[in-house]
């Protein structure tokens, strides 16, 4: 009987050190996206380059956000195919995922786009899956169709509606009765968004992708035009969407994520189906998968052990040492009465 | 076959003081405990309200989730190299005690070095072999109990593993094994269905009634916490879940020892594992609905229990 409580503690002391120390022991069963290490410039707009065939692809499961409204409870991109690459320099992931239409114009009310975002956290511990959380922030790059639509050709209402008049733009030049040209307003203050950066009224496209930070629903905000540094390439062919994000490595910015080769990041995706309506919230989205830069593990679970140093965080880390050591005690008891019951035939 | 197998219990009890029926307890406690608590109850927190005090018990639980994960995946590495070993001295079987030992040093190796390529496919096809031979190993009378879970974990298998070869529209292997995943424990407890009480049709009504109110809610839930999609009729579910209740309480009586431990190993494990510990769970189930040298006899928790302990 000493033998045995003497073991049983054991492995549940054995647990426990394992849990406080963050040591897995479980392995993933596939849903780690592996970045293959490539030598030379990343396909950045070849999503059939055959150098995407040389590194590993997983399908990640997205499913209707329905948490908060407005939703829409079924959307119509059920997953995404993931692959990634990496030099000295970038990271690129290429997404994939069946759209049996092409939306890539937003000029009418009723039009929505299809896009894709990618999702990062930004702190160690992966917050909320979903846009983060509070005090957790997450960055996004965020796809869309539309503006990779507008760096072949710009689009606005015109296109949409090729007969429209407008009766006259006071402060342009020039005698154009339709839409007026940002470049031929005399003075570009009167054009308010475009002067203040809005990239939503930005005549050029330099990127199809929109860089984002987000610390809960309701709080995505765009990131300056100056830390618009991620760039996208999307293709649709044959029913599919192909998309790459591409980015340094690291960059200048304080908040917001740096890649090393090594080590394994917490990646989210989202998607959009313009056809169903789908836009903000009402999208698919998955949970948090892995991203990991190389095939070599990082280095042990101490590096992201996320114990405070300071002395009131001693209260913290004793604290949950206390309700284990307090578990463990409990579940030793459990057994060791459950071992007393009566068998039965 | 008896004398063997109380000669491998006799060892591990006489050196370590466990026995196997003990690591089996600690095993279903514990990933019960991960399933229910961590895997679905903390989940459910973004449907809840938060108060400080919800935050403050959700913290709690977190820990004692994780703690109770860490020791479901300890565990259950014990257990299966037990498992490995007996089927190598009682059943002189290598290929198995190969095939399971490949695995668990496999995922281990996975801590390290994430599966991708070849060691992905290699480790998908020992998790087929080590199916397939337990399936080999079900008799005449009890293959009906193997078979369901059996080809639920081989489907999903096969599902991961087409994933690893880059092949397409496979979705069809998915929802096969969330199929047989979902008729399981009707086939591993019609048995023990009868004498019908009222009680049994409880779990199936909370379901069913969960999933009028909210379908979305239900469904997400369902598949963080067991893998299942619910894309067949809701029935489906809602009578495994009677069958799972009437399994459980017979349990209490000593009937279905076996059959509860593998229906509970199995929920925790959920369907197509995620994470080696749930795929570990799916075959130590698997091990006690296959009735062999290994585990004597269908009520084998009880009659480890009931033979006299080693001082």
């Amino acid at each position: 009987m000493n033998k045995k409580f003497f073991s049983l503690l054991t492995i549940l002391s054995i647990a426990a050190l394992l849990t406080f120390f963050n040591v897995p022991l479980a392995s993933s069963q596939g849903l780690t996206i592996v970045a293959s290490e490539f030598k030379g410039d990343l396909p950045a707009n070849d999503p059939t380059a055959a150098a995407w065939q040389k590194t590993s692809v997983v399908e990640v499961p997205l499913s209707a956000q329905n948490v908060m409204k407005p939703q829409i409870l079924n959307t119509k991109v059920k997953s995404v195919r993931v692959r990634s690459l990496y030099n000295d320099s970038q990271l690129a992931i290429l997404v994939e995922w069946a759209d049996e239409t092409k939306n890539d114009e937003m000029v009418r009310v009723q039009d929505f786009r299809d896009a894709v975002a990618v999702q990062f956290p930004l702190n160690v511990n992966a917050p909320y899956f979903c846009m983060g959380q509070q005090g957790s922030n997450v960055t996004l790059w965020h796809w869309k169709a539309d503006w990779q639509a507008d760096i072949t050709a710009r689009k606005d209402v015109n296109t949409a509606y090729a007969n429209m008049y407008s009766d006259q733009y006071p402060f342009a030049k020039g005698d154009a009765v339709n839409a007026i040209a940002p470049k031929d307003y005399t003075d570009p203050n009167y054009l308010p968004a475009l002067a203040s950066n809005n990239l939503f009224a930005s005549a050029v496209r330099t990127t199809p992708v929109e860089n984002l930070i987000a610390g809960g629903f309701g709080t995505l905000t765009s990131r300056a035009a100056s830390a618009q540094v991620v760039q996208g390439f999307g293709a649709w062919k044959e029913n599919k969407w192909q998309v790459i994000f591409t980015r340094t490595l690291t960059v200048k910015e304080a908040d917001d994520i740096s890649f090393a080769n090594g080590k394994v990041y917490p990646v989210a995706f989202a998607a959009w189906d313009g056809a169903n309506g789908e836009r903000n919230g009402m999208k698919s989205t998955s949970q948090w998968v892995s991203l990991q830069l190389g095939g070599v593990a990082p280095s042990t679970a101490k590096e992201e052990t996320n114990l405070p140093s300071s002395p009131e965080g001693i209260v913290w880390a004793g604290l949950p040492m206390l309700m284990l050591t307090g578990g463990v005690l409990t579940l030793v008891a459990l057994i060791f009465l459950i071992s007393k019951l009566p068998g039965k035939k | 076959m008896i004398a063997l197998e109380t000669t491998d219990r006799r060892d591990l009890a006489k050196h370590v003081g466990l026995t196997p029926q003990l690591l089996l307890r600690l095993l279903v406690i514990a990933a019960v405990f991960d399933w229910l608590v961590t895997r679905t109850f903390t989940r459910a927190a973004i449907f809840m309200p938060k108060p400080p005090l919800v935050i403050l018990l959700y913290q709690i639980l977190n820990v004692l989730g994780q703690f109770a994960f860490t020791l479901a995946g300890f565990v259950a590495i014990l257990m299966l190299t037990w498992i490995a070993w007996t089927y190598l001295r009682t059943r002189h079987d290598p290929l198995m005690f190969i095939a399971l030992m490949s695995l668990i040093a496999l995922s281990i190796f996975f801590l390290f070095v994430a599966p991708a390529g070849v060691s992905a496919i290699v480790y998908q096809l020992l998790i087929t072999v080590s199916l397939g031979l337990m399936i080999k190993d079900s008799t005449r009378h009890t293959w009906i109990n193997v078979a369901a879970p059996a080809l639920a974990l081989f489907c999903a298998t096969l599902y991961q593993l087409s994933q690893q070869l880059q092949l397409t529209d496979t979705s069809l292997l998915f929802n096969l094994g969330e199929l047989f995943f979902a008729f399981a424990p009707m086939l591993i407890g019609w048995r023990y269905i009868l004498p019908f009480r009222w009680w049994m049709i409880l779990p199936a009504l909370a379901f069913g009634i969960i999933y009028f109110i909210n379908p979305a809610m239900t469904g997400v839930i369902a598949i963080w916490s067991t893998g299942l999609t619910l894309y067949l009729p809701s029935i489906v579910y809602a009578l495994s879940l009677s069958f799972v209740a009437a399994i459980l309480i017979r349990a209490r009586g000593g009937d279905a020892d076996s059959a509860a431990g593998a229906v509970l190993l199995m929920l925790a494990g959920g369907y197509a594992p995620q994470i080696s510990t749930q795929l570990f769970l799916g075959i130590i189930a698997l091990w006690l609905l296959t009735p062999s040298l290994a585990t004597p006899s269908a009520h084998s928790l009880h009659s480890f229990q009931n033979q006299r302990q080693p001082a």
